[in-house]
């Protein structure tokens, strides 16, 4: 099911409801008194509000104001947020992000599914291989991953560029300007596992005698895939947009770790274009320029895109996802 | 599977696409292994060479030194350990209360939680960096511990909550009837059909705590006593002094223990992310 809705809908024992009409086993309930409820209940919501809720506040009060932790503070309206609609280097942020999310979202999609598709056939004793072997990048920490893909593309030293020269072509700089890009892509594609295990898990759920009547009934394999295997899936393909279009939206510390030239300072300077990406350049607004408002007013911006495209993505996926539990 | 298996065999060449992919996927894993015993001169003139006679077992030390690896895994076992501990003693209660309190109440929170998936946690990074300092617990591992059972409480209550609506109203009934408390019922009737729930949440809270990089560089102010693994790792790549050989033997040194956890619970691992994604 998809992410925030699902948890909402799930279904009530009849009889139970708050409006239901009182049964034996509900007695039970009328002794739970409000105060244990709350009680159990107060250490997450003090966690909530404390570490979550007031973070997003306060960055919503300062995107207000001039704040940058040493001079006196006061409110400038709007200012930050029609500074930003006319930062020419946030629109190339923002431009490098929507490229790297219009890639990543629908091929790391489709590939896992293929990915899946291919574990869910008869593989005998090579499955299992092909199982650790795809999944393992997807649960790497972020560092490895950054720090092998600095190593096997160094231009001066990887053995990409050792490869092309002993081939008789020129080294390339791969983490120079806009080619660094295709570093960030290539490093979405490692963890592409994920996508791969969930889509499997839902092919499994699929009914094998849905499939077997469509056998019988001359079903070609790619008919079956289409009109039965698809439908099936479908909510967990709407989930993995989501999921995919939010994270690729803020996605930035394998950019960050990819593009900074000394990793052991928290100031991410020198970062080659193709890896500014929006929220890096946020991080950088942060830290190294120490404009806390404006750099407030650039992720409430980025909260206002996140939630325009997930809805749209609910709003196109409407009728075209098949629940169960409407069948 | 039976003859009349509606899916298909694959003929063999089908399977060379993948062979590649997996390849690819490999690649840098391979080298990150086969590097760190060589020096940058071999590592470019012979990439694919495997180091067996001349390994330079220098490159672990040197590593292992110049980032007090044995601190900063210590550093990084104390805060994933304490964060898993908090999370879930965070979680039970107010998974058990949004199970099975049927007040309006628990919809709210529960939509609440769900809501919660749903936030960005980098948006509260800065925020959080300043709240740390507001109360003096800028570099403090206690605040960052918090900052982990919190931020991962969600997902955490969401899937708590769905296997505790399993146990059957009566069972948890009876032993009121005995006298038992909301706690000791909480204790005696829930805890052993949640095991797997929380095998699962700690699962996934322990790859991703162990992982994480931002929280932990920004919290920590990348204090040498206090930081962890992944924070202390990339201090070896800097630009003056680039020795793949050392940096890839750190990279390995720093993985061993999620590979360990890998290897061992592989098929958990996988179930843990398909119940994360299905049942929030």
């Amino acid at each position: 099911m998809t992410a925030a809705p699902a948890g909402l809908l799930v279904e009530e024992p009849v009889g139970t409801g708050p409006d239901a009409p009182p049964t034996p086993s509900a007695r039970g309930w009328r002794r739970y008194k409000s105060s244990t409820f709350y009680a159990f209940m107060t250490p997450w919501i003090l966690g909530f509000v404390g570490l979550t809720i007031f973070p997003l506040g306060f960055a919503l009060w300062m995107s207000f104001t001039n704040y940058d932790g040493i001079s006196r503070t006061s409110g400038v309206g709007f200012e930050n947020y029609t500074r930003a609609l006319a930062d020419t280097d946030l629109h190339h942020a923002l431009l490098v992000t929507l490229g790297l999310m219009a890639i990543t979202v629908p091929l790391g999609i489709v590939l896992g599914l293929a990915l899946a598709l291919l574990l869910n056939l008869n593989l005998g004793f090579i499955r299992p291989a092909y199982r650790a072997v795809l999944y393992l990048p997807s649960i790497l920490p972020v560092t490895t991953g950054a720090l092998a893909f600095r190593m096997v593309f160094d231009q001066d030293v990887g053995p990409v560029n050792s490869i092309l020269i002993s081939l008789g072509l020129d080294a390339v700089p791969w983490f120079q300007g806009g080619s660094s890009f295709w570093m960030l892509l290539a490093f979405m594609f490692w963890g592409i596992g994920a996508n791969m295990v969930i889509s499997l898990a839902s092919l499994q759920a699929v009914p094998r005698e849905l499939l077997e009547a469509a056998v019988v009934d001359g079903a070609g394999a790619f008919q079956r895939l289409l009109r039965i295997t698809l439908p099936m899936i479908s909510p967990i393909l709407l989930f993995q947009i989501v999921t995919g279009v939010i994270s690729a939206l803020q996605m930035f510390v394998p950019a960050m770790l990819m593009g900074n030239s000394n990793m052991s300072t928290l100031d991410p300077t020198g970062v080659p274009e193709g890896l500014q990406v929006y929220m890096l350049y946020v991080y950088m607004t942060y830290f190294s320029m120490g404009e806390f408002g404006y750099a407030s007013a650039m992720l409430w911006l980025l909260f206002i895109v996140i939630v325009i495209f997930t809805a749209l993505v609910f709003w196109l996926s409407k009728g075209r996802v098949f629940y169960a539990s409407e069948a | 599977m039976g003859k009349s298996d509606p899916r298909l065999r694959l003929p063999w060449y089908a399977h060379v696409p993948v062979w590649l992919y997996a390849a690819a996927l490999v690649a840098p894993l391979f080298f990150v292994v086969v590097s760190a015993g060589k020096n940058n001169l071999e590592i470019f003139t012979r990439p694919f060479y495997l180091p067996i006679n001349d390994f330079q077992w220098s490159n672990f030390s040197e590593a292992w030194t110049r980032t007090q690896m044995g601190l900063a895994l210590l550093n990084s076992v104390l805060v994933v350990t304490a964060s898993l501990a908090v999370n879930l003693l965070l979680a039970l209660p107010a998974a058990y209360s949004i199970a099975r309190w049927r007040g309006r109440g628990g919809r709210i929170s529960e939509a609440i939680f769900a809501l919660g998936l749903l936030i960005p946690g980098f948006a509260a990074l800065v925020p959080t960096v300043l709240m740390s300092i507001a109360v003096g617990m800028y570099q403090n591992r206690g605040f960052l511990v918090a900052v982990f059972a919190a931020t991962s409480l969600p997902l955490a209550v969401i899937l708590l909550a769905q296997f505790m609506r399993s146990v059957p109203d009566e069972l948890e009934e009876s032993a009121m009837l005995d006298g038992a408390n909301r706690l000791r019922i909480l204790w005696h009737v829930y805890l052993p059909v949640i095991v797997p729930g929380m095998a699962t949440i700690s699962i996934l809270n322990f790859l991703g705590f162990w992982n994480e990089y931002l929280f932990s560089l920004v919290l920590l102010g990348g204090d040498p006593q206090l930081r962890t693994v992944q924070v202390a790792l990339p201090t070896l790549a800097s630009r003056t002094e680039t020795h793949y050989g050392i940096l890839m033997a750190g990279t390995l040194i720093s993985i061993i223990p999620v590979l360990i956890v890998y290897v061992a619970l592989q098929k958990q691992i996988e179930k843990a992310l398909v119940d994360g994604a299905v049942k929030s």
